[in-house]
């Protein structure tokens, strides 16, 4: 497990512990990968540092790297399928196209329950992605919301996470979330914890992680 | 900001409606009061006065929302968009007040604009230029529609309308033949004519696909073309979709296409089926075409589905290579250029697709596509490759342009990927293809490409033809996007012999896509008797 005060030092760290602990192994296109299964990573404080991981990414000249803009849009605003395959935003607000997990169950259920274990939302739908000819199936699995000392914590599983390049993403796309919740329930937002059950990182960007973690 | 103003705006960002009512609002953000009074006022056994209780409270509820929405509106985030009929307003985010510049606790996203890009610089010394810069990022450049996909020749003029107003250069009709095979011959000819005049009054090209592997009645097509073609139509291009089997099989009906064809000095394009299955286009920019693999996944996947059209080519650019090398010399250099292009193309493309549901709302309401990026590709066109030049020489254009193609797929499969990880899964795809002359209205690019003359079929196969020709199939692997080889027919135009030549080049040489200009071919007078009939008057 990594647990830090901040999204930054967390990201270095966990790039750092799948670098020198993790499994090679070739993916189904063919990418040569590290892996460490199982991952346990814990941002203390959700809002510190929270975008540094993604503003290195940005600074990186041989891609473009997604905005903030358009990471927090992909966990709040829904229809966005002409153009991306599948959006957060879609499956947390009209989950089957008509549920609406975060506005109907979670703060709601927070506010009458604040101790409440089963305030849980589910992004992956058998419906569409138990088919193994679909090409591309959340990587954010379920989150999990829990109030407990007057903050919200929010535990995510992720089935497949790209340490490197997806995991600062994910966590500024669970913060947008947290806060969203936090504020209709009148609470501070509190720890990020991902739980990847393939944390790995690309054999391509070894060269960016030295240069990071060294 | 206030709370429930907070709420408020946050619906406005989940939502996919333009703009909402009042009682949206209120049932949204006061939830439970909301349903908890509806019930009420809805329930049987209930007291009158405390049913007149729940409106009281509903008014109310009503009140305070509207409190809070006139505040929106007098700070220029909301604006009232419409009063509905039983005068209930109904609410939309202002455009250009507050509301869009982001500082709204970050529930509303500014506008974008196209950041300046890097390849401005090469635009101001007209190495790059992009094709219809005005409308770059909110129209396309060529759309697919399926003619299958349509019951009547009405809803299919309907449809190739509405595309029109959202595309900067061609329609490319997939399976004419369809028409021909299902309507009356008169009511294409009608239908075709329609299309024509609506071509010329948007400016906008149609490019007729005949696939000759579901042809059944060859004379149905000689019929259709012995009207249309005196007519020297101008928006219109006829793509044959044939293989060297097919063209045999039909080699008499091409022989009265070809008769048709040289005698109105029109072109003839011949795609070879056997080697590229994707349908071709040819727009002003130059032609146009899917990627095979990616053609293929849409035959078997999406073609079956409720889908009448997809995009084939969102935005392109053209390069003059010869122009470039004049000015920086080094390969190297090209790359750099290609990489910049790249960048600006990947944001095009992002602004493209975060506001298609805006820019291309005409085809999202007429219910005609369910997928209409899933195989479309940005383009980079290049013009003036065919030179030698003191720097390089044109193997190392060769050279240039296939390493140029591996960095920009790499690139692409990069951005993939990233956007994978980050739980944004998107197509990105840039196409390679050649440009045309007069790719763009206000400017005309110098040095045409090198035609190559046929006078016979001995020239098809002479030494000299033959190491041009090696070239042409070279630069054709290269752009996947789309390659025209063009001959010009010169001298006496016997349509049996150039049908045998048609044959040897889809024998002999590897190119998807050619075109047989008969602008220098000695005249011949025909009747549309003597046409049908089979008489070759020349």
């Amino acid at each position: 497990m990594i647990e830090r005060d901040t999204a930054f030092q967390a990201w270095v760290d966990a790039l750092k512990y799948v670098v020198e602990n993790g499994e090679p192994y070739k993916d189904s296109r063919g990418r040569v990968c590290v892996e460490v299964e199982n991952l346990k990573v814990v941002v203390k404080d959700s809002q510190s540092q929270l975008t540094l991981p993604i503003e290195h990414l940005q600074s990186i000249q041989e891609w473009v790297y997604p905005s903030i803009l358009e990471i927090a849009e992909i966990t709040l605003a829904k229809n966005k399928g002409y153009i991306y395959d599948y959006a957060y935003g879609t499956r947390l607000f009209e989950y089957q196209g008509s549920i609406n997990q975060i506005s109907d169950y979670v703060i709601p259920l927070l506010k009458r329950d604040p101790t409440s274990r089963r305030a849980i939302v589910t992004l992956y739908d058998p419906q569409k992605d138990a088919d193994p000819n679909v090409n591309n199936v959340p990587g954010l699995v379920v989150i999990d919301f829990k109030l407990r000392d007057g903050k919200l914590n929010i535990v995510a599983f992720i089935r497949s996470s790209d340490v490197f390049i997806g995991w600062p993403a994910n966590v500024y796309q669970l913060f947008v979330l947290q806060e969203y919740v936090a504020a209709r329930i009148d609470v501070e937002p509190g720890s990020i914890t991902t739980f990847s059950t393939s944390a790995h990182v690309f054999e391509d960007h070894t060269k960016l992680i030295d240069q990071l973690i060294k | 900001m206030h709370a429930v103003r907070t709420d408020i705006l946050s619906l406005f960002k989940i939502t996919d409606k333009d703009m909402l009512s009042t009682t949206d609002i209120i049932s949204r953000v006061f939830a439970e009061d909301f349903r908890k009074i509806e019930n009420d006022i809805a329930d049987t056994v209930l007291s009158q006065e405390s049913k007149e209780k729940a409106r009281h409270l509903k008014a109310k509820l009503h009140r305070r929302a509207l409190h809070h929405i006139n505040k929106l509106i007098s700070e220029g985030i909301l604006v009232v968009k419409r009063v509905g009929a039983k005068g209930e307003k109904f609410f939309a985010p202002s455009m250009a007040g507050k509301a869009m510049d982001g500082t709204t606790d970050g529930l509303f996203f500014p506008q974008q604009h196209m950041p300046s890009a890097p390849i401005e610089g090469y635009e101001n010394k007209d190495i790059i230029y992009k094709f219809e810069a005005d409308t770059w990022i909110p129209r396309l450049n060529a759309v697919l529609i399926e003619a299958t996909k349509f019951d009547t020749l009405k809803s299919l003029k309907d449809a190739i309308i509405v595309i029109f107003g959202i595309i900067n250069d061609v329609v490319i009709m997939n399976d004419f033949e369809y028409l021909l095979e299902h309507f009356p011959i008169e009511e294409v000819v009608e239908f075709f004519m329609q299309i024509e005049a609506e071509s010329r009054d948007y400016d906008k090209r149609v490019c007729l696909v005949v696939d000759f592997t579901n042809l059944m009645h060859d004379d149905r097509l000689l019929q259709f073309f012995a009207t249309i073609v005196p007519l020297r139509f101008k928006s219109f291009t006829i793509i044959f979709d044939v293989t060297s089997r097919e063209m045999m099989d039909h080699a008499h009906t091409f022989e009265k296409i070809v008769m048709l064809f040289s005698r109105y000095r029109l072109k003839l394009n011949i795609k070879n089926d056997e080697l590229h299955n994707a349908p071709f286009g040819v727009g002003r920019a130059g032609p146009y075409t899917f990627a095979e693999k990616d053609w293929r996944g849409y035959v078997q996947n999406i073609y079956p589905g409720p889908g009448k059209c997809l995009a084939c080519t969102q935005a392109s650019v053209v390069i003059d290579v010869k122009r470039f090398f004049d000015e920086f010399q080094k390969a190297h250099l090209f790359s750099d250029m290609v990489q910049k292009i790249s960048k600006s193309m990947f944001v095009a493309n992002s602004m493209q697709r975060r506001h298609a549901n805006e820019y291309f709302k005409t085809l999202y309401d007429n219910d005609m596509h369910h997928n209409l990026f899933a195989l479309s590709r940005m383009f980079i066109r290049f013009w003036n490759y065919e030179f030698e030049h003191p720097y390089i020489d044109k193997e190392g254009i060769l050279e240039v342009l296939k390493s140029t193609e591996k960095q920009v797929n790499d690139f692409c499969n990069n951005e993939e990927t990233i956007y994978l990880s980050c739980g944004m899964p998107r197509r990105f795809s840039i196409g390679f293809s050649s440009a045309y002359k007069r790719f763009d209205k206000k400017k005309v690019l110098f040095e045409a490409s090198e035609k190559i003359g046929v006078h016979s079929m001995n020239d098809i196969y002479s030494k000299t033809l033959r190491n041009k020709l090696a070239f042409k199939e070279k630069i054709s692997e290269r752009l996947t996007g789309g390659d025209e080889v063009r001959f010009q027919r010169v001298g006496t135009s016997d349509p049996i012999d150039i049908v045998r030549e048609f044959q040897a080049l889809l024998h002999t040489y590897r190119f998807p896509f050619f075109c047989y200009n008969f602008s220098q071919t000695a005249g011949s007078t025909i009747t549309l008797t003597s046409f049908l009939e089979g008489e070759n008057n020349d």
